[in-house]
């Protein structure tokens, strides 16, 4: 472990690495806190330049826009209550009560702090997680990978919000279906190409994550504004001191403890990633609170900010550790990394702790230097960094759209992809006025290769018997686990029906 | 009864799966394939049966919401979200955007990146309302300049000089 340590400190220290973090911190920041854009916004538009670099700078580059893309989240939410990522959704809460007190530059700070320190904790917990996890993993076979890609899959889909299961497994389906999109792999048979030539390779991922996020996110912001920017004038005009009196900081210990190992074990889980995480710690520290400290709450409590801030960053850091280790991604941001790091030619999994030791630690070591350079650099600049929200917002959208479409044209210099982009946005925007999310379909997009290579290897391995789901005690125990994913919410769901139905049968007798 | 968007999005994703079902049949065998165990038409029929017999069961989990009234409550409010998204100004402009994209794309080769990109800027702040016209070229013109200048004397990557222009 020292020694890959010592190789992730010689690749992230280096002149060119730090100044990556910087530039995606900074940047991560900026689009974080554009109301709408989040953080996978954030990565799939530095996808096109991050294939110029090598792909250990280009993982640091990203993992910085990563964490500058939740605290940028986490600025907006303090200064304007409009959250640019889910994951800050519980700092707004007590957070903008702060600004509106006038203690907006006190609120930032507590966040920038919490931040920090969650994601330092969870960060060092990746350091012990990842490598017994990988070494592990080393002995599994195709079976396992198809379990555990399964596993991921439905995870997702049981982790999403109530009620939204079976849209998730759908768009996880519509994801695994777009994938088969091309010629196959195997055999060499075109499929579903409808004898396009553009469409032989595949649709490619930067596409499909640029037109559905950052495309469809870009576009429905024109019609989503919202009259709380107006707030943003008030708050960011008079920040307030950003110093932490002693007493606050005993107050902020505790919680930054609690939170960053639960917000570590929740990011871990495939598909629960920074938002589950934020609420569980909100709630959790309300719950532990006093009578009195509780009515504190929703007004701008030091413990309401604390909790979300520590968890959703500590999470981040979780999130890497099935990323890293399995090669599966647990949430739609690191399913956008995975597919970043697939087009370099790296196959994340066991084998990238062996393969590309300099990649898996360079990582791991870029968490740290990005958390102080969020801490000691975007905190002191933030009130100038706020400042970008007053900017025109009809010249950010195009210039947005501007630089998706060139992105994904420059790695193909293709114009058809143009068309497809459009024509996926159309679809992306349908499918979010449905209340469908996208990050179930990414990560079938992109679990979906890898999930008929290790089912066509097992079902060859075992002669076309489906036993190999049995044979091995480790495949049997991820399958019984997938099962269970499906089944609970499946049941809750026709459980409450049934419940919803019998009330009402009482209530007319 | 009302349509709901989970209807609607299950009716959809239902229609879909079945085409994409049809199509998964039509996928061809090279020769002897059809005698293997995994064929190239092995996943898609799966994808489709599942997305079938998922959508399937969305449809009917929300006909039997519909019977309880506090889903019938969730359902008028959920048409009333659909009315009042579809009534706000923005969507002309959003229609507008994505007509200017496949501008973009289908004059991008034809008139060049520099001509091209400045009129899709150009063209995109104006659909948005930007009428300022010191605005209008300090946002368009410098930043494809600059960004043209990066990527082809920098960066050594070639950038479309436009078939038009020869």
């Amino acid at each position: 472990m020292l020694d890959g340590l010592l190789i992730g400190f010689q690749t992230a220290m280096s002149m060119q690495n730090i100044m990556f973090v910087i530039f995606g911190c900074f940047v991560g920041t900026f689009i974080g806190m554009l109301p709408g854009l989040g953080p996978i916004t954030a990565i799939a538009l530095m996808i096109p330049i991050t294939y110029g670099i090598d792909p250990s700078s280009g993982m640091i580059l990203m993992a910085g826009v990563y964490y500058g893309a939740i605290f940028g989240g986490s600025t907006s939410s303090i200064l304007i209550n409009a959250p640019g990522v889910a994951g800050t959704v519980a700092t707004s809460f007590d957070g903008y009560p702060m600004a509106c007190k006038g203690q907006a530059g006190k609120a930032l700070a507590v966040a920038a702090y919490a931040s920090f320190s969650g994601g330092t904790i969870a960060a060092l917990f990746l350091l012990v997680a990842a490598p017994m996890l990988s070494s592990i993993s080393l002995s599994f076979q195709s079976p396992d990978y198809f379990a555990l890609l399964l596993l991921g899959l439905t995870a997702v889909a049981a982790f999403s919000s109530k009620g939204h299961f079976l849209k998730s497994i759908m768009m996880t389906l519509f994801g695994l279906m777009l994938s088969t999109v091309g010629t196959d792999q195997a055999s060499g048979v075109e499929r579903f190409t409808f004898g396009q030539i553009d469409l032989l390779d595949g649709i490619s991922f930067l596409l499909i994550a640029m037109s559905m996020f950052a495309l469809s996110e870009a576009l429905l912001s024109i019609v989503n504004t919202d009259k709380k920017k107006l707030d943003a004038t008030d708050t960011t005009s008079n920040m307030g001191s950003l110093k932490l009196s002693k007493e606050e900081v005993k107050e902020m210990a505790p919680v930054i403890g609690r939170s960053s190992v639960l917000g570590f074990f929740v990011g871990v889980l495939p598909g629960a990633g920074a938002t589950i995480a934020s609420f569980l710690a909100y709630g959790m520290e309300r719950n532990l609170a006093s009578a009195k400290e509780k009515l504190k709450f929703g007004k701008g409590s030091l413990k309401g900010i604390t909790a979300p801030e520590t968890a959703n960053n500590a999470a981040c850091s979780g999130s890497f550790v099935p990323l890293l280790t399995l090669g599966i991604p647990g949430s739609g941001t690191t399913a956008v990394m995975l597919g970043a790091l697939m087009a370099y030619g790296i196959q994340p999994g066991p084998r990238l702790f062996v393969d590309n030791p300099e990649v898996f630690w360079s990582v791991i070591v870029s968490m740290y230097v990005g958390n102080l350079v969020l801490l000691f650099i975007n905190l002191p600049l933030i009130p100038y960094i706020a400042k970008t929200l007053s900017l025109p917002k009809q010249l950010l959208t195009v210039l947005i759209l501007f630089f998706s479409l060139i992105g994904v044209y420059l790695v193909s210099f293709n114009a058809f992809d143009i068309f497809m982009m459009a024509g996926f946005a159309v679809i992306a925007i349908a499918l979010r006025l449905l209340n469908f999310s996208m990050s179930p379909l990414i990560l079938g997009f992109i679990l979906g290769g890898m999930l008929e290579q290790n089912l066509r290897r097992s079902l060859t391995l075992y002669d076309g018997s489906i036993s190999f789901m049995w044979d091995r005690p480790i495949t049997l125990a991820i399958l019984s686990v997938t099962v269970l994913f499906l089944m609970v919410p499946l049941l809750s769901i026709f459980k409450k029906d049934k419940k919803e139905n019998s009330s009402d049968q009482v209530s007319d007798a | 009864m009302k349509i709901s968007k989970d209807k609607i999005g299950a009716l959809i994703f239902f229609i879909f799966s079945v085409c994409y079902g049809y199509y998964a049949y039509q996928i061809p065998f090279y020769p002897g394939e059809e005698y293997e165990v995994f064929t190239s038409q092995t996943m898609p029929k799966l994808y489709a049966f599942l997305a079938i017999g998922v959508s399937v069961l969305a449809v009917i989990s929300s006909l039997i919401s519909d019977f309880s009234n506090r889903n019938q409550e969730k359902e008028i409010n959920n048409t009333d979200v659909v009315n009042e998204t579809f009534n706000r100004k923005g969507w002309m402009q959003v229609v507008s955007l994505i007509a200017l994209m496949i501008y973009y794309g289908t004059t991008l080769e034809i008139l060049g990146f520099i001509t091209s990109t400045i009129s899709f800027l150009v063209i995109g702040y104006l659909i948005l309302g930007e009428r300022n016209i010191k605005r209008l070229f300090l946002a368009s013109v410098p930043v494809v300049i600059v960004f043209w200048a990066i990527m082809t004397q920098l960066l050594g990557i070639y950038l479309t000089t436009g078939d038009l222009w020869g």
